[in-house]
């Protein structure tokens, strides 16, 4: 008969060995000379410069911790996103939500380093940054559409959004065929879901795959109002985008007040696009103030949109 | 008495060791990397003072701990642990059926039985100790450790006699 001790050490044992030490000494995948190297850098608080890799990235910083985002093992090679927080908020939740969103995308092999108290920088691996969604990292809200424009094939910039302004064009879903896309005109500021997600649970529906959304009392109240006014209107205008960054995910119609904060989403999704949505929607909130900052492939300036 | 361990030399000693106790009480791997890896950062930061400790590896250990059970408060506030849960990029162990049962069960403990029975059963702290870990009085451990080991009792086909200590 095993007893209870035993078990318990074999269950630490179990985690311990599955534990994959990628913070400091150890980047897997990487020779362990190498890591030692990293780790010696990042040590170092005369440090102007993080090493990762052996490829040299964002001068300034000063390289105080290093933590690892993704799970899977960090072969992250170069930076894709500056993750700022505002003056007072927390690093370490700005991190963590990114975290959780890199977890929700299956982004494998990216690191999240703090660089300062107000800075982390997003390296990812194996993926390039062209095959990622830039805006993954992105918080999603509920924007009232205005206008939709079909056909819309075009992608618009990254800087074209990030333009504070009323009204902001932003691509469909992505088009399957040229002359399929559709663009919406949005209504800004929408109603941040960053936080007031409770639970997010994907479902088979008549249409096809669905979210089922439960919002916090806060979001239950805006969308109460949003939607009584809304669903009086004709279409695209009784349209509610889920917005993340330049796309909106979903726009589904709205055709009664929602007064319970309970809502069912239905769109073009496929199962896997569903999961990642509701995990998206239920990471952890960033904290207010925080900027996103995606990090061009071919390196020009930064390009930035503030939450 | 200065501890002559480097930063790395804990980090590389410890860090298993400090994910598998973490795992007994949290029940996922990614969650007990991200409290650890956390608190080795803050041990990172304050190395000059944390480095002069009898057992830094100590040190780490609560500070993990206290992550681990904000995070509980703030994911039991919002209610998103069981999506998040499931969010992780499937690097869990593979368990045998006993220690499958095993963790289903702890996870229906409240957290400080957990921590209790992880000092005792894993640490293999005596009850003084875990209650001056704690800060909490050698009979609050003693209850802890009751209950945990009832309600595992309780759950699990074992024999699980009382080893009070």
């Amino acid at each position: 008969v095993t007893d209870l001790d035993t078990l318990f050490k074999d269950l630490a044992r179990a985690g311990s060995s599955a534990a994959t030490q990628q913070l400091l000494s150890e980047l897997p995948a990487q020779p362990r000379r190498r890591s030692r190297r990293v780790f010696a850098i990042v040590a170092s608080t005369a440090a102007v410069a993080l090493v990762i890799a052996g490829v040299a990235w964002l001068p300034g910083g000063s390289g105080r911790s290093d933590r690892n985002a993704a799970g899977n093992g960090c072969v992250a090679t170069r930076p894709t996103w500056m993750i700022r927080v505002a003056a007072g908020g927390s690093i370490d939740a700005a991190m963590a939500s990114a975290r959780a969103r890199l977890h929700a995308a299956g982004v494998a092999g990216s690191c999240v380093v703090a660089t300062s108290d107000r800075e982390a920088v997003v390296a990812t691996g194996g993926t390039p940054l062209r095959e990622l969604d830039a805006d993954v990292l992105q918080p999603l809200t509920f924007n009232r559409v205005l206008i939709a424009e079909q056909p819309c094939d075009t992608r618009p910039p990254l800087g074209a959004v990030a333009i504070p302004g009323p009204l902001v064009t932003l691509l469909g879903s992505a088009p399957q065929a040229p002359g399929s896309g559709i663009c919406y005109s949005i209504e800004r500021p929408g109603l941040a879901l960053d936080g007031h997600v409770l639970r997010a649970t994907v479902v088979t529906l008549a249409g096809g795959q669905g979210i089922e959304l439960s919002l916090d009392p806060e979001a239950t109240a805006a969308l109460s109002d949003l939607s009584a006014t809304m669903s009086a209107l004709r279409p695209p205008q009784d349209q509610l985008a889920i917005v993340r960054g330049t796309s909106a995910l979903a726009s589904p119609h709205i055709s009664s007040r929602i007064s319970d904060g309970k809502l069912q989403i239905t769109g073009d999704f496929t199962r896997p696009d569903a999961t990642e949505l509701a995990k998206e929607l239920t990471a952890p909130a960033y904290p207010i103030g925080t900027t996103i900052v995606a990090i061009p492939a071919e390196s020009g300036s930064p390009q930035s949109a503030a939450l | 008495v200065r501890g002559d361990k480097s930063f790395t030399e804990l980090y590389d000693g410890c860090y298993r060791r400090l994910v598998g106790e973490l795992f007994v009480v949290l029940g996922s791997v990614a969650e007990a990397e991200d409290v650890v890896q956390d608190a080795f950062a803050q041990a990172y930061r304050r190395w000059g003072r944390i480095s002069a400790y009898d057992e830094p590896a100590a040190w780490v250990r609560r500070v993990a701990l206290n992550l681990a059970s904000n995070r509980r408060r703030s994911l039991a506030r919002r209610d998103v642990a069981v999506v998040r849960l499931s969010g992780g990029l499937g690097h869990e162990p593979e368990l045998s059926a006993q220690l499958v049962e095993l963790t289903a069960a702890l996870r229906l403990l409240p957290l400080d039985q957990r921590v209790a029975l992880m000092l005792h059963h894993v640490a293999d702290l005596p009850v003084a100790a875990i209650a001056a870990e704690l800060g909490v009085p050698d009979g609050t451990v003693k209850a802890r450790l009751s209950r945990g080991r009832a309600a595992l009792r309780e759950r699990l086909a074992l024999d699980t006699e009382e080893t009070s200590s």
